[in-house]
């Protein structure tokens, strides 16, 4: 069982949220623009990495806010929680 | 009464209650305190069970749950206990128990014949032999399960309860012997809230089976303290009888307590078993280390036992593990427990030692009681009979211990001590993720870098004597507190323990073959499951070079002891075969749980009946259940499926319903559905881009069908939105969808579209709904709401209107499911059951009828109206659906572009559409699976399902609803239903709106 | 039709067990009693802007908005609980309802949202020795007094029930009490629940008076 930070509640049971999975992808503002390819791109497409991941997290059975998480995906520690919204913190 | 074992008065066992107990059908004696194992070995009783692949005789070798052999079951029927070890059983009076074991006959097996052939019996016998022809597998595998002699799971329901538990704390400690005691207390100074937990029945750990003082007084008075003041701390907590049997992420750990296991009588009040799951800020592992014994021929006679064990069972249980004992050792600690032996009046024939002349203390002092002392000597094999061990025999060999020089006589004995060294207990630190790592020169695995904020602490960490723990324990604590934000109190001092000077071991894990050694001798490195030095020799030639592979090729370290005492050992010789370090091989995985836990205590009070999982009520249950209704279940709610009367079958309920509603009028409760508030200026742009069509000219009062898409064009959910005012909605949901869609609008709003304002607040639960269905149903209301007018003008289809009944505000939308006339009334919720019980008054002159969800599904399956979900699954567009009409050409919505893509412009789509069998009294199965042709030779082309299906009895036949490929352009034509029986269907597609096409009794 | 076919019936009215059974050591460690007569709004807006509508003569908006994360003020006719950022739970006495109604309508130029969910929420009352006991069994939040204390709540899962649990002091008797809030289709179940949670340490409900 995870423990989350909610930036609003502060540490939590994983039990409360719900993944969004990859984080920081926009919705293309013109859809019509874009080929089945760069369609297929935002729809399926994600990064899949050994180490830092971005990712969205929902405090679905508390405050029901989204917000943004740095987890490793080889460790599973939080590296760092931002607001949704907000520019991802600097890390070394 | 004779336990000719038993000391006079060593150990803690209560003997002024003496308990009696059945082992294999005999009855024996043991004390309040014994375990099984112990009481087992006080009576003499050398042979427990047989070997599972060999069917050799075995002994107790262990004293707690390292023991491999000692594999019994107690209960009977549905309170069966298979697979259990004696050594871990309180007795209690009254316990039964026999042992675990393929043969009825403990002393002549016929199926030892097995040990006669063993030599065709290596390791990977059964990968190899059993795999042709596959479909015999089956066969081969309750014959190999019979041999194996493995118990029987139980039969019936458990009459056991348990529960779970959820904990905080500051530190937990894991383990309750010196180093973990003295952690706990330098923590719980500082104010912390400490967790601590000890498996045995008793805190103490080491401390239990210990002869040294401590402070100069003995181990029991300083325990006593500790303990005390523990207690006395309201936010410590002491756990006895509990494992932690699972270390997961960041700080969580499971805990498995056991409450009820040793009492005498069964008592239903009490819950059996506990499963703590706990969030420690800071963990100290204090968890011990295990007696490694040394390999060598026929190790596995009864008698041959761990060193440590003989120990526990003398100052402990007041037990001697036999009348004439010897030792293998390649350290000091077995000298420890000869000499307390001595003490006790046994008999100590001989140590062998097989370092050359060690110079501690503790053997100069067994020297000077005249115990013969057999140092630089190795043991090459033990000997016996089924009754156990009759003598050793002895050898010299070289320096490096890899080569047997001489041959040097033998040592009569019923009982061997074997000590080859310290294993600590890492796999809590393991399965942290931490790394554990070989200390070269201490010769054992200890624990490596801390991955998360644990440290282990004595004998865990590597740590045998007694003084280290202590210092091991506060520092721990220390550490620990500080971790959690404490600040540190009053720090514990180090206890005086007297410092004995001591010589280190020597390293050896299986000793070398020598001459006396016959064709048919093993050496058993895993006790449980019969694996043997020359198996991993095998598996080595066979080309295995990693731990793991040789684990699963040769069964080592598979059993209920999960390798405790067989692993090293093993990893040991493979490294040596393979000619590789034994740091470079490493260990197998660690995994929970470190002991076996029931599957009770893993549900705790999530099991059928009640608590299985959250029951959701509509607010006007209670008359459906006084009326007699079935109910199903849709999610977690529940809800009316149709209200039998008399006698009626289902079948009969239903065909009532369906002919009341559309003749008369019917009543349904529709509470569960969900309901959304959306309000804010920018209501109407959240509905047009996230429905597909069009909603900002929906004029106040009026309501829309709505389809909900995901990104990838596939519907999503549906329902009827109102308009309640220029920025106010009401969007319903399907029952299933109320929760998911409104994390989806929130999730848009809240990532994509922060500047959009509009506010969303669920109001599922807030608004009881009764929906009139049927002819009458415009009557019946007319008399509900006398001020209300119903004409088309003024009240059209698919608008709402607000009014009160008798004071009570309501809101009537003028919808249909049915295909009837129909109206929904919402009223807040605690007037719900009051306004059910007054429709059906008011209707009884109309003979008004409750109907259900069954009833509700035929009717709307009459129109060809999808239930998302069941006609839709996730891989259907609006395109599919016939539903052409809602889809907006004029605006972006979610799904929009998906539904561009090349794939959704395959003719060959699966599309919806209805079927009418040939034979209409024949129900098609929903699920079942279309073809275009009867003929059924392999491979057959799938072209379609059933996805809804039921007998009309408007229509006087069966009707189904599907999902067929290209069915859109086929209406005529014929598919074929593949059933489970073998029949094949024959049916012709047609729309799906069967009943009323031109929709006129809904809109009249 | 008259008045006297139409009557308020709370969630729990009809609720049919044994109304108490004693622990194992012979004594009730828990009491659970249904909280009626009370009006419920869900009220969500910009907490920033509602501050700004706030003065002296008009507390009401001032103490809604300023409220910290999982937190609830108590006032002399209402309650404020925090749900989220820009959501507040009001509770109010049945008979001052338009206190709540009323000062928001004074909103209008604020983008908000009033919701009445009096009929939506049952609030069970759980207090005793044992109450926290009985709650760790159903929830991994830490309810340990040290970090969950008066004035304090928290929205969490409750026996797999989305709840929100508020924790109050019983000043005459110098204990912890708290309530749950729930959507009242979990009432009953939660409520059995929370009787076999506490079977080991005994229960009794207290009933109102009707």
């Amino acid at each position: 069982m995870l423990q989350i930070e909610c930036p609003w509640c502060g540490p939590r049971d994983q039990s409360e949220f719900s993944c969004g999975g990859e984080a920081h992808i926009s919705r293309p503002l013109e859809p019509d623009a874009l080929d089945d390819i760069e369609w297929a791109d935002y729809l399926f497409f994600r990064k899949n990495p050994c180490g830092r991941h971005y990712e969205q997290w929902c405090h679905i059975f508390g405050c029901r806010r989204w917000f943004n998480a740095i987890r490793d995906t080889v460790t599973y520690k939080f590296i760092a929680y931002y607001e949704m919204g907000a520019n991802p913190p600097e890390l070394d | 009464m004779t336990q000719m074992l038993r000391t006079p008065d060593a150990g803690h066992v209560k003997r002024t209650r003496p308990i009696s107990f059945t082992f294999n059908k005999r009855q024996y004696w043991g004390f309040e305190g014994d375990t099984l194992a112990s009481a087992l070995i006080a009576n003499n009783v050398r042979v427990i069970r047989r070997s599972f692949k060999f069917h050799r005789p075995r002994g107790i070798v262990g004293a707690w749950s390292e023991e491999p052999n000692a594999i019994v079951e107690i209960g009977a029927n549905n309170t069966r206990v298979p697979n259990l070890r004696a050594t871990q059983i309180e007795l209690y009076q009254g316990l039964v128990a026999h042992s675990v074991t393929p043969s009825k006959w403990l002393r002549f097996d016929t199926l030892a014949i097995s040990n006669v052939f063993s030599g065709l019996l290596p390791a990977g016998f059964y990968y190899k032999t059993f795999m042709w022809p596959k479909s015999f597998w089956h066969r081969y595998e309750k014959r190999i399960r019979r041999l194996a002699g493995l118990g029987y799971a139980p039969s019936g329901q458990d009459i056991d309860t348990y529960d779970k538990m959820h904990y905080f704390c500051d530190v937990l400690v894991v383990g309750g012997g010196p180093s973990g005691l003295i952690a706990a207390l330098t923590v719980a100074r500082s104010g912390g809230r400490v967790l601590l937990v000890d498996d045995q029945s008793e805190i103490g750990g080491s401390l239990l089976s210990k002869t040294e003082t401590i402070s100069g007084k003995l181990a029991k008075y300083w325990l006593k303290d500790v303990i005390t003041e523990l207690r006395s701390y309201p936010d410590v907590r002491l756990l006895k009888r509990a494992t932690a049997t699972g270390y997961y992420d960041h700080n969580f750990v499971v805990i498995n307590e056991r409450l009820t296991d040793h009492l005498e009588h069964h008592n239903e009040r009490l819950r059996r078993e506990r499963l703590w799951r706990v969030r420690a800020k800071e963990v100290i592992l204090a968890t011990g280390a295990i007696e490694r014994p040394i390999v060598f021929c026929s190790n596995d006679i009864p008698g041959v036992m761990l060193a440590s064990a003989i120990r526990i069972y003398l100052l402990r249980y007041g037990v001697l593990a036999g009348s004439k004992v010897a030792f293998f050792t390649n350290n000091d600690s077995v000298y420890h427990t000869a000499l307390s032996l001595v003490e006790s009046g046994g008999e100590v024939v001989g140590i062998v030692d097989i370092r050359k002349n060690p110079k501690s203390t503790i053997v100069e002092r067994a020297r000077s009681t005249g115990i013969p002392i057999y140092d630089d000597h190795v043991v090459v094999a033990a000997r016996g009979g089924f009754n156990g061990l009759k003598k050793v025999q002895l050898a010299r060999a070289n320096s490096q211990g890899d080569l047997i020089l001489t041959n040097k006589g033998e040592l009569k004995c019923d009982t061997l001590g074997v000590s080859g060294g310290w294993n600590p207990v890492v796999h809590l630190h393991a399965q942290s993720g931490g790394r554990p790592e070989y200390d070269q020169s201490a010769g054992m695995f200890v624990p490596g870098k801390s991955v998360q904020s644990e440290r282990s602490v004595g004998a865990a960490k590597g740590h045998i004597a007694l003084r280290e723990c202590f210092v091991d324990g506060v520092e721990a604590g220390k550490s620990a507190a500080l971790g959690a934000d404490l600040k540190l109190g009053q720090i514990p001092d180090i206890p005086f323990t007297i410092a004995e000077s001591s010589e280190a071991l020597k390293p050896m894990w299986e000793v070398p073959p020598s001459q006396l050694n016959l064709h048919n001798d093993k050496s058993f490195v895993d006790l449980q499951n019969d694996t043997t030095a020359s198996d991993l020799r095998l598996a080595v030639r066979e080309g295995y070079t990693a731990i793991e592979h040789v684990k699963r090729y040769t069964a080592l370290g598979f059993g209920t002891d999960q390798g405790k005492l067989g692993n090293i050992n093993g990893a040991g010789i493979v490294a040596k075969y393979l000619g590789v370090d034994i740091s470079e091989l490493g260990t197998t995985r660690f995994r929970p749980n470190y002991t076996p836990v029931t599957f009770g205590a893993i549900s705790g009070r999530s099991i059928g009946g009640y608590l299985f999982d959250p029951v959701r009520k509509s607010p006007i249950h209670e008359w459906h259940v006084m009326a007699g209704a079935a109910f199903e279940n849709v999610g977690q709610w529940k809800r009316p499926w149709y209200y039998p009367r008399d006698s009626e079958t289902m079948d009969d309920s239903v065909k009532r319903e369906c002919l009341a509603v559309r003749g008369g009028v019917g009543a349904l409760d529709a509470s569960t559905l969900g309901k959304i508030e959306i309000r804010g200026p920018d209501a109407s742009t959240l509905l047009n881009r996230l429905y597909t069509n069009s909603w900002s000219k929906l004029p106040v009062g009026r309501c829309r069908y709505g389809l909900m898409l995901g990104e990838d064009g596939m519907v999503m959910d549906d329902g009827v939105t109102a308009r309640i005012g220029d920025n106010h909605y009401l969007m319903t949901t399907t029952t299933g969808g109320a929760g998911p869609v409104l994390t989806w609008m929130e999730r848009w709003l809240q990532t994509e579209w922060p500047d959009l304002k509009v506010y969303l607040t669920s109001v599922t639960d807030q608004w009881a709904v009764v929906s009139l269905a049927g002819p009458d149903s415009r009557r019946l209301m007319a008399n509900l709401y006398p001020d209300l007018d119903f004409s088309e003008e003024v009240f059209p289809f698919m608008s709402v209107v607000s009014a009160s009944y008798v004071g009570v505000p309501s809101r009537i939308f003028r919808i249909s499911f049915s295909g009837e006339l129909g109206y929904e009334i919402n009223v807040p919720a605690n007037y719900g059951y009051s306004l059910w019980s007054t429709i059906m008054k008011f209707g009884e002159s109309l003979n008004i009828t409750p109907y259900g969800t069954e009833t509700m599904h035929i009717l709307r399956a009459e129109k060809g109206y999808i239930i998302v979900g069941q006609d839709t699954d996730g891989s259907v567009t609006p395109h599919d659906l016939g539903m052409d009409w809602i889809v907006s050409k004029n605006k972006d919505f979610i799904g929009k572009r998906s539904l561009f893509r090349e794939d959704m412009k395959r003719d060959n789509r699966k599309q919806f559409v209805g079927l009418e069998t040939d034979d209409p009294l024949l129900i098609l199965p929903e699920g079942a699976q279309l073809t275009n042709e009867q003929n059924r030779s392999i491979p057959v082309d799938m072209v379609g399902h059933v996805t809804s299906s039921y007998m009309s009895v408007e229509l006087n036949r069966s009707i189904a609803l599907a999902l067929v490929k290209g069915g859109i352009k086929r209406h005529g034509g014929k598919v074929y239903a593949h059933l489970i029986d073998g029949r094949i269907v024959p049916a012709t597609i047609r729309s799906p709106n069967f009943y009323d096409p031109k929709n006129k009794r809904q809109e009249a | 039709m008259t008045n006297n076919n139409i009557y308020i019936q709370s969630s729990l009215a009809e609720f049919v067990v044994p109304r108490e059974a004693l622990g194992i050591d012979g004594s009730c460690g828990v009491e659970m009693q249904e909280i009626t007569e009370k009006v419920q709004f869900n009220l969500r807006c910009d907490m920033s802007m509602l501050a700004r509508s706030s003065n002296h003569a008009e507390p009401f908006f001032g103490s809604i908005a300023e409220l910290s994360s999982n937190r609830f003020s108590v006032h002399a006719d209402y309650e404020c609980y925090w749900l989220g950022p820009d959501e507040r739970l009001l509770v109010a006495r049945r008979d001052k309802s338009n206190l709540i109604t009323q000062a928001c309508s004074r909103l209008h130029l604020l983008h908000h949202a009033l919701t009445d969910l009096s009929d939506a929420q049952t609030i069970i009352q759980l207090s005793g020795e044992e109450a926290q006991t009985i709650l760790m069994h159903g929830s991994m939040f830490d309810f340990h007094q040290q970090s969950f204390t008066t004035e304090m709540c928290a929205q969490t899962l409750l026996a797999g029930v989305p709840t929100l649990i508020s924790c109050h002091t019983d000043t005459k008797l110098g204990l912890l009490f708290y309530r749950l809030y729930i959507r009242r289709s979990y009432a009953d179940y939660l409520s059995l629940w929370l009787i076999d949670a506490a079977s080991e340490v005994g229960f009794r409900i207290v009933l109102n008076e009707s």
